[in-house]
């Protein structure tokens, strides 16, 4: 199904009303300002038709039509015309054009948008270089008002552009637009601007900040755990020319990100210290990442249009447009990290919604790392798992024990030891003994195993 | 850690980390399904909230408007907001259906609901809601979760967090679609919002397998997959023994334990065999149209016997006249949502206390809004939205029976006595749980976040026994 809604206006209510449709048709529902008023089934592929319909629902004014038909993957073409006009062809009804055709919007929308948007695309093509974002000012900023109770309606006293003095009363001379305002920000003297950003870069890398509170350096925050540190990062930073890669270097770098997360003390078992690794669960994006790079599967190119892996029948069926709310990508299209992945709020992949991916309305400062029984049964059960557990077997070469061993390095990072392999071993002869379970089925049940460890979940 | 057990300690320690990185190792141990007290003796121990997406017209239904018989036609002046704009006059489309006076309290009920109509000496009518927006989707998150705008934690994910998520073998927050498909905005409805996701709903169904990913999906034996995570379990230990005290660790070697176990709880609380046929009966699943929600509202009984503190249920789903949205012909639409969900609803409540579980068991039942007293175009009994002024009502845990708070006017346009709010109807839901509305909150983005808004709201205090 595809629907197509346009609006137009009226200054009278026509004598007759007639619609031209042009494209590919099936099952025909019309409907004006939300009252059915056509309903018919017909077979056109790239065909024309004129639909008469009742004048009742027209109002003077805004007019909503809407058009749902099958199997339409193109929006149809719309004409309206408000005329009494009777047994005309097609010829003749586009020569009503412009004249006898009331005010619409979106007319001949495929025919007269795809040149202009191929050369809006031509025009946007980057300039090669870095690419940065940028706003500019334009003319005169209205004066804001305050809006009483957030209400748009309730204008209430005007308030002059500044900022707030309680910020930095001495260096806050009156400003007047957002370029001051970015320059206070970045400019080497500011307070904030550098702490909170290499605390965020902390915070990626240890699982949470030297300021835990990494949305909140003011009062209602936990204060850092290590200000010293907190201001020499801050000050190479800025001495670095904001260089964000070099601050990365520095942590990565570092003795304490090395530390392992092995051991126990009582005197800082929350570790705000740092005397070891904080075990730290991957986000839900690091994790569907990690399992493409795992199978091989991962395409690394950058930018682009999003992609929709493919989303369970049963998460579709939870939507209200259960048939269109989301067309996977073609093919192996959708193999990209995470970020690409199209975000839309009513329906989300399960991998990702069980892991804590957040909900975009809001900035989220640090994630969460839930867990919960229905998270391991997506991890053993899903369709997605066990293609990941087949794909991941299939890159494997040798015999069983040559494709554990590799399985395991390439999920942690390290040699399985003998106890691990010993365990492992014996499962695939269960597996095979006990259970009946295929040899061509023994590694990716094995694979969907090493998937699922903590280790390979988890940053140690 | 034993510190962040008691409530008002983990409250507290909320509070202060906000989202920070300590609170994650709290959420994992809360997963872990410890019972957490509440503010007071709680009335309720669950939720059932029946929700007739679309928005129930209230005139046709619960409200009686006996002034409007005759008035068919007739063009007055009457403000309305729908979906189709403010407008200060339209056509009376009276209500379509006759009203008969029921039980002791003498309550007037419209033939749509014959069945639920015997039980209103236990429900609880409230008729003076409002509910800010007469559109759809913010008018269904208003409902859900407290405000217009998408992003907040819904009623289930508040109820779940308050009681620390107690239940280990079946989903605390469970939500059940129409056939038809889910409302509009999806999951947003029955989000977690900014709460970590082990509050989130579940979405059950009640047939097939009840939850996503429940059975493998290449048809892994049961023993099979015991034997594997037995394997899992072992390697995973071996990791633990040299990081022990990492509480999330070991929350995930428990979790798989855990969801095997759900893997038998789970089917075993959607297989209605060993239901009697006079209980299949009573919620309508031995005829076509009410098998589907009776279904539903025994799956939901059941799950109340598990220990699921909060259930919902959709009538209607997708679009137009899929859902209780009358646009077009009031008639046929409301015939058949109300026809499919009458007797299954009046089984549930009779069923619950039949059972002795009514007392425990909070039963809501009412759309994000109700209908105008007009028509929404020139020809037709269609009727558009209205958040002015609609009913809802309640059943059950510690809810009075037989009685009717607030009014709208003699044409059920809008609230006019005791307006009420949909803040109001969660602080009454909050308040039987045993939560004091006005204290429950999560810290976030610099705020103490309430269900109820930062402004607060008191439950509705003539409805409560």
């Amino acid at each position: 199904m595809v629907t197509f809604r346009s609006e137009f206006g009226l200054q009278e209510i026509p004598g007759q009303f007639l619609v031209y449709l042009k494209g590919d048709l099936q099952h025909l529902q019309i409907f004006i300002n939300g009252a059915p008023a056509h309903e018919g089934v017909i077979e056109k592929v790239h065909g024309e038709i004129f639909v008469p319909l009742p004048i009742e629902e027209l109002t003077t004014g805004k007019n909503v039509i809407g058009v749902i038909t099958k199997f339409n993957r193109n929006r149809p073409e719309i004409r309206i015309t408000r005329e009494p006009v009777h047994d005309l062809n097609s010829d003749q009804f586009a020569s009503l054009h412009p004249s006898m055709i009331a005010g619409i919007y979106g007319v001949s929308f495929g025919a007269k948008m795809k040149p202009l948007q191929q050369k809006r695309r031509e025009l946007e093509r980057p300039i090669e270089g870095v690419r940065y974002h940028g706003v500019r000012e334009e003319g005169q900023v209205a004066a804001p008002r305050i809006h009483t109770r957030g209400s748009v309606h309730a204008q209430g006293d005007e308030v002059p552009i500044a900022f707030p003095a309680v910020l930095d009363p001495e260096t806050l001379k009156p400003k007047r637009n957002r370029l001051e305002l970015a320059k206070w920000i970045v400019s080497p003297q500011h307070p904030t601007t550098a702490r909170v950003w290499v605390n965020r870069l902390w915070q990626y890398c240890f699982g949470a900040g030297l300021v835990e509170s990494s949305n909140e350096f003011g009062k209602l925050g936990t204060g850092a755990s290590n200000q010293k540190l907190l201001d020499y990062l801050a000050g190479e930073l800025v001495k670095s020319g904001w260089d964000t890669k070099h601050i990365l270097r520095m942590i990565l770098n570092s003795s304490t990100y090395q530390l392992s997360s092995k051991g126990m003390n009582d005197k800082d078992p929350t570790n705000r210290l740092h005397w070891k690794y904080s075990s730290r669960r991957l986000t839900a994006e690091e994790i569907w990442d990690s399992y493409l790079v795992l199978t091989n599967q991962m395409k690394f190119e950058m930018g682009g249009p999003p992609v929709r892996p493919k989303m369970p029948d049963a998460v579709l069926q939870t939507s209200s447009r259960p048939d269109n709310v989301w067309r996977p990508s073609p093919g192996d299209s959708a193999n990209r990290r995470a970020v690409y992945i199209h975000a839309k709020r009513s329906i989300k992949l399960p991998l990702l919604a069980n892991f804590d991916s957040p909900e975009r309305d809001f900035s989220c400062p640090s994630r969460f790392a839930t867990t919960v029984p229905t998270q391991a049964l997506t991890m053993l059960n899903s369709d997605r798992m066990n293609a990941f557990s087949d794909q991941f077997a299939a890159r494997l070469t040798g015999s069983l024990e040559e494709k554990i061993r590799e399985a395991f390095r390439l999920a942690t990072s390290r040699e399985i030891t003998d106890g691990e392999l010993h365990e492992l071993t014996g499962l695939s002869r269960d597996l095979k003994e006990k259970h009946g379970v295929s040899d061509d089925q023994l590694m990716p049940r094995i694979c969907l195993l090493i998937l699922n460890l903590n280790e390979t979940l988890y940053l140690d | 850690m034993k510190d962040f057990c008691g409530q008002t300690n983990r409250r507290e320690f909320i509070s202060t980390v906000g989202g920070g990185f300590t609170s994650l190792a709290l959420a994992g141990m809360m997963a872990q399904g410890k019972k957490k007290e509440t503010d007071f003796a709680p009335r309720a121990k669950s939720v059932i909230f029946l929700f007739m997406y679309g928005g129930p017209s209230h005139i046709d239904t619960f409200d009686y408007k006996p002034g409007m018989k005759g008035m068919d036609g007739k063009t007055v002046k009457v403000k309305t907001f729908g979906r189709g704009g403010k407008k200060n006059e339209g056509r009376i489309v009276e209500p379509k259906w006759n009203f008969k006076q029921y039980g002791q309290c003498g309550k007037w009920v419209s033939d749509l609901f014959p069945n639920v109509a015997e039980c209103v000496d236990d429900i609880a009518f409230i008729h003076s809601l409002t509910a800010e927006s007469p559109i759809h989707g913010s008018a269904m998150l208003k409902m859900n979760s407290g405000s217009l705008i998408s992003g907040k934690p819904s009623l289930g994910s508040w109820v779940n967090y308050g009681l620390g998520n107690i239940n280990e073998n079946l989903p605390g927050y469970v939500v059940m679609l129409d056939k038809t498909g889910g409302p509009i905005s999806g999951a947003k409805n029955w989000s977690s919002g900014f709460m970590p996701a082990n509050y989130q709903g579940t979405v059950l169904r009640s047939k097939g397998d009840p939850i996503l990913d429940l059975k493998h999906s290449r048809g892994m034996g049961r023993e099979e997959q015991y034997r594997i995570i037995e394997s899992l379990n072992q390697l995973n230990a071996g990791h633990l023994s040299q990081r022990h005290g990492n509480t999330n660790l070991q929350a995930r070697i428990d979790s798989y334990e855990l969801a095997f176990k759900m893997q038998s709880t789970a089917p075993e609380a959607i297989d209605f065999d060993q239901e009697s046929e006079a209980t299949k009966r009573l919620y309508g699943i031995d005829e076509g149209r009410t098998e589907d929600f009776g279904k539903k509202c025994l799956l939901a009984r059941r799950l109340v016997e598990r220990g699921t503190p909060f259930i919902q249920i959709y009538s209607g789903g997708a679009h137009n006249d899929d859902n209780w949205d009358a646009h077009g012909d009031l008639e046929n639409n409301h015939n058949k949502h109300a026809g499919n969900t009458d007797k299954p609803i009046a089984g549930l409540l009779k069923d619950l206390k039949q059972r002795g579980l009514l007392d425990e068991t909070l039963v809501v039942w009412g759309g994000e809004f109700g209908r105008q007293p007009t028509a929404e175009y020139a020809k037709g009994t269609g009727r558009d939205h209205n958040s002015a002024g609609f009913t809802m009502w309640m059943a059950g845990g510690g809810i009075k029976g037989g009685v009717s708070v607030g009014q709208t006017d003699e044409l059920g346009s809008a609230a006019v006595e005791n307006p009420l709010e949909v803040k109001h109807l969660h602080a009454t839901i909050l308040h039987q749980l045993g939560f004091d509305p006005n204290e429950l909150h999560f810290h976030h983005a610099g705020l103490n976040e309430k269900l109820v808004g930062v402004e607060g709201a008191d439950p509705i205090a003539e409805i409560i026994a």
